[in-house]
């Protein structure tokens, strides 16, 4: 028997750190697979034995308490005592606002894997441009030396930065791995990955585009 | 938001003992700005990095906090202080009651009181974040969803 019981009266909903741990990595496991499953929803469930088998796709309440306990001590995930809509409109024009909350500067841009920028906060439409090609072609340089950076120097990250002297981040690029398709976010300076906006910001892109 | 901060001193013209005084607060590398807006900026995002690096190194945060009074920079102070108070986690009083007291000035009545209220009942929900908070959690509800069983 479990030791332990739900809370009554809340709703499932990811932490900032657990949707960030979510699509930071295309190696996927049961963990993830819940965040993702709970990302394509239209509104965040409510928490019971029901949903969370359907969500965690596991037979037993057991499996289901004991993912649940995993994901709650590492911060992966809360409970809302209301239940939240989806983000609404189309992606263009939600997603600048939402971006714009990542980032300390406001200069935020998300591209896709082909280098074609999706939306973009604080930078000109010239600069977004250059650097979603930058983008693309630093993914094309980490997919061919991934192996290397994975096995030889033990480096899990598929983050690239441009770092100043004291090894700082002056630009920053996020790989964000939704479904089957691939994103990049790129950041000047001081990266906000801890805001409820990264939250709503990978939840639109979620019911956009993942396919679970 | 910092091309409205004063410029720094020029390195001759701040006096040795204030250098003295204030020498442990400070980044090695803070004597060397001068001038620029951007170069303050930089030496903003230095300090906030060394933070993020490593969130329990106490002299990082108190030179995030002075960084943030010296140049007048109110909701990165009121920031500066929510992660010391985070991180502190209920320790280190006398050092918490002194930065916000220090701070106070550059704080609306507002924030003071929340953050004194914080020291008070030490209620981690009391904390909220801002645009500048780096380790804040971006909680919107409860991080408990399982309860213990009783029997």
């Amino acid at each position: 028997m479990s030791k332990h019981i739900l809370v009554d009266g809340l709703f499932i909903y990811p932490t900032p750190i657990g949707c960030y741990y979510a699509v930071s990595s295309f190696i996927g496991d049961d963990a993830k697979n819940f965040i993702n499953r709970l990302l394509k929803q239209p509104r965040t469930p409510a928490l019971n034995i029901k949903t969370l088998k359907n969500l965690m796709n596991v037979e037993s309440e057991k499996d289901a308490i004991e993912l649940l306990h995993h994901c709650q001590n590492k911060g992966w995930i809360q409970g809302v005592k209301e239940s939240i809509e989806s983000p609404i409109g189309t992606l263009d024009t939600i997603l600048p606002s939402l971006l714009d909350k990542v980032s300390e500067t406001g200069n935020v841009l998300l591209s896709d894997e082909q280098g074609f920028h999706l939306a973009c906060s604080g930078f000109t439409n010239e600069t977004a441009e250059q650097l979603s090609a930058i983008s693309a072609e630093i993914e094309t340089i980490h997919e061919r030396r991934i192996d290397m950076l994975a096995n030889s120097l033990t480096i899990d990250s598929h983050a690239w930065a441009i770092v100043d002297a004291f090894g700082s981040s002056q630009l920053g690029f996020w790989p964000l791995f939704i479904g089957d398709s691939q994103f990049v976010i790129t950041i000047s300076g001081i990266p906000h990955f801890n805001r409820p906006g990264f939250v709503t910001l990978i939840w639109a892109l979620s019911i956009r585009y993942q396919q679970i | 938001m910092l091309q409205s901060l004063p410029l720094f001193k020029a390195e001759n013209e701040i006096n040795s003992a204030s250098i003295e005084s204030n020498q442990k607060f400070l980044v090695k590398h803070v004597l060397w700005t001068t001038i620029t807006a951007k170069e303050n900026n930089d030496q903003y995002t230095q300090i906030v990095f060394k933070v993020l690096r490593n969130p329990k190194h106490l002299m990082s945060h108190i030179q995030r906090v002075y960084f943030t009074y010296t140049w007048k920079m109110n909701s990165p102070l009121y920031a500066a202080l929510i992660d010391l108070l985070l991180i502190l986690d209920g320790n280190g009083k006398q050092l918490s009651n002194r930065m916000i007291s220090l701070s106070h000035s550059l704080l609306s009545n507002q924030q003071h009181q929340t953050l004194t209220r914080y020291l008070q009942t030490q209620d981690l929900t009391l904390l909220p974040e801002n645009k500048y908070t780096v380790l804040t959690k971006g909680l919107i509800g409860s991080s408990i969803l399982l309860a213990k069983k009783s029997n």
